[in-house]
């Protein structure tokens, strides 16, 4: 690229020391408390048995333009008081570099009523842990309030496209038309 | 006191935010941050039917479009950063024209020279953050992270460790800055949304990641992208504005770092 550099600002970041980390998991809510905030008048979260004939296989993956890549997801029917008030999901997304697993709920008019992300895991491979790149961190405390452990980090990078979950969302929503009756 | 996280795919990307105090003021608080978040993605996505965006793209070149006071305060700003960059932040970088060819009247009404395709992606982001922060301020919320991939912001004096990507492997993460009670953002080209120069319709798809400190997001966004594409030049924008960044570059299995205007204090 054309980039016109300075003169000697550059300095060498040492990269000799690398390695490997633990994969970045967060979870950020349990199935269970999720089931409570999308539905909180619900009684009853009944798991559906979701066994789709081949045909509607086929046909769900021609209403979502793509076919499922981390398996079937989880179904549950919600009721209140013996009424019925929708279905709520946990579905799978692989992405290039993460694995999210999240959570739709589904309104009787089949609308989406919530969608949160229970967990989101990134693969990192590795990790410079270099001790002269991390002493210009020395004497400000890394782990104030809001850091909490190896697992959770704040990460500013380009943006990580949320496309994948949106293809998940499109299949949930015509599994849900094609097959949840 | 407790924290609390939540994660929600809002602005084509994935959107966290984590909050320190009772679940009873954090909860509404972020549900309240999430809705100001999913405002500007309906205002300002130019691929949302009926957003102000998709409206100016289609019509504004024939007649003046009105639009929502958040979207002309991002746009306003939009076209004082192209001023001040000297054309290198556009936001109409990549259609037929450039950001020269916007006009901003009064009462809202936006008008174009000519058919443009404005894309707010390269600030609007930002801004969204900046306005989730505001809106956890406003609920008494002292200690709060918004993260909109990549794009982040720390409320609260209290230093937090931000990492960045190695740009030769994005999987690859340094602990690389402190940051209090500000914004960073970061440019590159090693996911899917590249930068283009608004000079020559190229795509800055390089070894290099720019990743700007300031005291929003909003400017932070924005300047990112003019610090991928400028480097050192940007040095006076970024003074002007409070900034500072810190250049990534891959470059022979090595990875070299520069800060501009200079390592901050």
């Amino acid at each position: 690229m054309r980039k016109r550099t300075g003169t000697s600002a550059w300095f060498l970041v040492p990269v000799a020391l690398v390695a490997p980390a633990p994969a970045g998991a967060t979870q950020y809510l349990k199935v269970e408390d999720a089931q409570k905030l999308a539905f909180p008048q619900a009684d009853a979260f009944t798991p559906f048995a979701y066994a789709p004939t081949p045909e509607q296989r086929a046909a769900v993956d021609q209403a979502a333009h793509a076919r499922a890549t981390a398996g079937d997801p989880a179904i549950w029917r919600v009721t209140a008081a013996g009424q019925p008030m929708g279905w709520f999901i946990v579905d799978n997304v692989i992405g290039k570099v993460e694995h999210i697993t999240y959570a739709v709920a589904l309104g009787r008019d089949a609308a989406v009523r919530s969608l949160e992300i229970l967990d989101y895991r990134e693969t990192h491979g590795y990790e410079v842990r270099n001790a002269a790149w991390r002493r210009q961190f020395d004497g400000k405390s890394a782990h104030t309030p809001l850091e909490f452990g190896d697992d959770i980090k704040n990460i500013s990078g380009a943006t990580l496209s949320c496309r994948h979950l949106t293809d998940g969302v499109r299949r949930l929503l015509a599994i849900q038309d094609l097959v949840l009756r | 006191m407790n924290l609390h996280r939540r994660a929600r795919p809002l602005l084509g990307t994935f959107v966290e935010i984590a909050c320190r105090g009772d679940a009873g003021v954090c909860l509404p608080a972020i549900e309240a941050a999430f809705e100001a978040i999913a405002r500007v993605h309906r205002l300002m996505s130019p691929h949302e039917r009926d957003s102000d965006l998709a409206r100016m793209n289609e019509r504004a070149h024939l007649e003046p479009v009105q639009i929502d006071e958040e979207t002309a305060y991002v746009l306003a700003a939009a076209l004082e950063l192209n001023r001040e960059s000297g054309g290198a932040f556009d936001v109409a970088a990549g259609s037929a024209g450039s950001s020269g060819d916007i006009e901003l009247l009064p009462q809202r009404f936006v008008r174009y020279a000519r058919a443009l395709r404005v894309d707010l992606g390269g600030i609007a982001k930002g801004y969204a953050v900046d306005r989730a922060i505001a809106e956890l301020a406003s609920r008494g919320i002292t200690h709060a992270i918004v993260n909109a991939g990549g794009d982040l912001r720390v409320l609260g004096g209290d230093a937090q460790l931000i990492h960045l990507r190695d740009p030769g492997a994005p999987a690859t993460l340094h602990p690389a800055l402190m940051l209090a009670s500000g914004a960073v953002a970061t440019s590159a080209g090693y996911f899917a949304r590249a930068v283009v120069d608004p000079a020559t319709g190229e795509v800055i798809d390089g070894r290099d990641s720019a990743s700007v400190m300031a005291p929003t997001a909003m400017l932070a966004d924005a300047l990112a992208k003019v610090v991928l594409l400028r480097g050192s030049l940007s040095r006076a924008l970024l003074e002007r504005y409070n900034a500072h960044a810190l250049v990534l570059r891959a470059a022979g299995g090595a990875l070299h770092a520069r800060w501009l205007p200079q390592v901050p204090a």
